[in-house]
């Protein structure tokens, strides 16, 4: 019954051709931006696999060097992109894609893809989640306001109400109409051919699917409550152009006002230091050069450290200054960059939690969370990439320590060493493992999903023609 | 049972009455004409019996069910026809009609879509057509078709024959004869005295939301109706 209720709704939609060529034209932007991103994601990562095999060879192949001088000749390690950024690129157009991993430095990632931006990208038609997010109220809002503020104005809702066997039956065969349509033109596609071309890319595993599965629940979910607010407010209007007036201030307040306000509110609660100030604070905690009181704390500890009375018998005391150096700038950068990270992080848990203020807030955190491209994801690659420089810098290190050099004498090596050194290799962690702005994001989303259904049940009950 | 029971029913709006200690029963079967002026609290009857209002004073059963207590469940057993049927202007007779037939309750298929227009007298080649075009008279038979496909035991019908020609007005009057004949109750609220002569049995008179004549449509002529329809507007 209620299903082929939902289908004459969708008939009257499609007729109407105002509301249903503007959810067709937010369709096909939805599956351009997608290609674009998909394609440009797709040809970086190419480049980025063929320069990293070239890194490697050019590690392997540095010839015989003291390992110190290795581990500062080093590698780049490079970010693959999230296997859904092409749904929901969130924060990676801004962070870099490679890292230079060199001992004593937690060097900044380079290279952001912002800087090659598409037209496209450029004038803000930037991915299909900012379209759903952003333009999709607007077009859900309007198919409601089609389906059901002109059917009062025109009266053909007294007639409806005088056939229903109960009101809820119109009220909810039009929020499905909607939310069927909106769904099924906005998300569905652009999620079923992100899954075939991740296939075809040999990307698709089961976190993959299950991470798309949950995007497309997020997004449909969000023009789910948007469909049920839409109905609602077109139902409590007393008149159609009333109706429009609420819908788009709604619209305003929803996708363009609330997240500014939001941006605005967790700068000033949680601001962040400059990168100026993180970077003064490594060089004073941790510095190229100590002093001659920190070398003779340093000397003084490395004879304990290695159970000897003099320095002379240190069998490598350079390669032990240097690692001891290196384990106390691992101890500083854990601090200060772990620190700002850290509030990076609460940043985006702070905005997510704001959700409860605007539901296009709670789709924007949860999409980018789902797809691994908010910063949490970001932050596991920089924390993985450091872990892999540590573990390099620390071997080469550890096998200058192990061999008897003094004064300007330097232990040497050569491939061999090189070359048990693992290639960097990078997965992004499973969905789950990083939830910590996903779970509010996805509970402000359920709130207002409950309050959508709430509203439109509380005016169904009291629907009059 | 009574197909419909008005007891005492009274309703004011911003403390103006519009309709005051309305009494009246339809048995199954019976055709009842409210006749009465713009104002006189026709529609506003309807809107009490379809559950759109609730009256102030007084019950409303509509084939024993309290229609104040429970409008929902009374709904179910009535079919109403507006003043002016407006139909989906994107979807064709067919579609309008399975549409409020859904709404209603029922599924029906296209051969007995086609019928119920037929029957309601729309011509077969508007049956594929969609309403956008429709005149009144057109909108109006695929309303009664509508209300046909509930299966309603009783018929409210609104002003049914305002704004029609001579033509759609007998193909009306043929429904309301047919609807009778099927023990279905119509009650219409109208103010068309010749043509309610043709169909009602019973016709009663509202002024100022009170019923101030009541009569056997049988017992009366035309021109003795129209004197004594105006003569109690005039009191």
């Amino acid at each position: 019954m209620i299903g082929s209720l939902v289908r004459l709704e969708l008939t009257m939609l499609r007729r109407d051709r105002r509301a249903w060529w503007s959810l067709i034209a937010l369709a096909v932007l939805v599956l351009l931006s997608f290609a674009a991103i998909a394609g440009d994601n797709a040809r970086s990562d190419a480049d980025k696999r063929a320069v990293a095999a070239a890194e490697r060879e050019r590690w392997v192949g540095q010839g015989e060097k003291d390992p110190h001088s290795a581990a500062h000749y080093s590698i780049f390690a490079f970010k693959p992109s999230p296997a859904l950024a092409g749904l929901d690129p969130g924060s990676e157009p801004f962070v870099g894609q490679s890292v230079w991993l060199e001992a004593h430095h937690q060097n900044d990632m380079l290279y952001r893809p912002q800087q090659n931006a598409s037209l496209l990208q450029r004038i803000g038609f930037a991915s299909p989640a900012a379209l759903i997010t952003g333009f999709g109220p607007l077009i859900v809002f309007l198919l409601a306001f089609t389906l059901v503020a002109q059917d009062r104005e025109r009266g053909t809702m007294r007639l409806a109400l005088g056939a229903a066997v109960h009101p809820r039956l119109i009220v909810g065969s039009k929020a499905l109409a909607v939310w069927s349509a909106a769904a099924g033109l906005l998300v569905l596609p652009v999620a079923v051919i992100s899954l075939l071309s991740l296939g075809i890319g040999g990307r698709l595993g089961g976190d993959v699917l299950l991470r798309t599965l949950c995007w497309a629940l997020a997004m449909a979910g969000y023009l789910a409550l948007l469909a049920a607010v839409g109905i609602a407010v077109s139902l409590r209007a007393g008149n159609a152009r009333l109706a429009l007036a609420g819908l788009f201030g709604l619209w305003i307040l929803f996708a363009l006002a609330l997240p500014r306000v939001a941006s605005g509110v967790v700068d000033a609660v949680r601001p962040l230091p400059s990168s100026q100030a993180i970077r003064q604070q490594m060089a004073e905690q941790a510095p190229a050069f100590w002093s001659d009181e920190q070398n003779a704390r340093n000397r003084a500890a490395l004879l304990k450290r290695s159970g000897v009375r003099r320095i002379e018998d240190i069998p490598n005391l350079r390669m032990a200054e240097l690692d001891l150096m290196e384990r106390h700038s691992h101890a500083v950068f854990d601090r200060v960059l772990g620190g700002f990270y850290g509030k990076v992080a609460s940043q985006d848990e702070l905005f997510a939690a704001l959700g409860f203020l605007s539901p296009t807030i709670a789709a924007q955190a949860s999409s980018s969370s789902v797809s691994g491209s908010d910063f949490s994801h970001h932050r596991h690659f920089i924390d993985t990439a450091e872990r892999y420089r540590r573990n390099l810098v620390n071997a080469m290190n550890a096998d200058g320590m192990a061999h008897r050099a003094h004064g300007t004498e330097r232990h040497t090596n050569d491939a061999r060493l090189w070359s048990r050194i693992p290639e960097f290799a990078y997965s992004a962690p499973p969905l789950g493992a990083l939830s910590s702005t996903a779970l509010p994001a996805f509970a402000a989303l359920l709130f207002w999903l409950g309050i959508a259904g709430f509203l439109l049940v509380r005016i169904s009950r009291r629907l009059r023609p | 049972m009574p197909a419909l029971r008005l007891d005492s029913v009274s309703i004011a709006f911003n403390g103006d009455r519009a309709v005051a200690d309305l009494s009246l029963t339809l048995a199954p079967g019976e055709v009842y004409a409210l006749l009465g002026p713009n104002g006189a609290g026709k529609t506003t009857t309807l809107n009490m019996i379809l559950g759109f209002l609730k009256p102030d004073l007084g019950s409303i059963h509509v084939g024993g069910i309290d229609a104040v207590a429970e409008p929902l469940a009374a709904r179910a057993r009535i079919a109403y026809l507006p003043e002016s049927v407006m139909l989906h202007p994107g979807l064709t007779a067919t579609e309008n009609l399975s549409y409020f037939a859904l709404l209603a309750g029922r599924r029906i298929d296209a051969a007995t879509a086609r019928r119920l227009l037929a029957d309601a007298g729309l011509q077969d080649d508007a049956h594929d057509r969609r309403a956008h075009g429709f005149s009144k008279g057109m909108r109006q038979k695929v309303g009664v078709a509508i209300a046909l496909a509930k299966e309603a035991r009783l018929l409210l019908l609104d002003e049914p024959t305002s704004g029609l020609d001579a033509s759609a007005a007998n193909d009306l009057s043929q429904v309301i004869r047919s609807a009778s004949d099927r023990r279905i109750a119509v009650l219409m609220a109208t103010h068309d005295l010749f043509r309610v002569k043709d169909v009602a049995h019973r016709l009663g008179i509202l002024h100022a939301g009170r019923l101030v004549e009541e009569r056997d449509a049988a017992s009366i002529g035309p021109v003795e109706l129209e004197r004594l329809y105006l003569e109690r507007l005039a009191a």
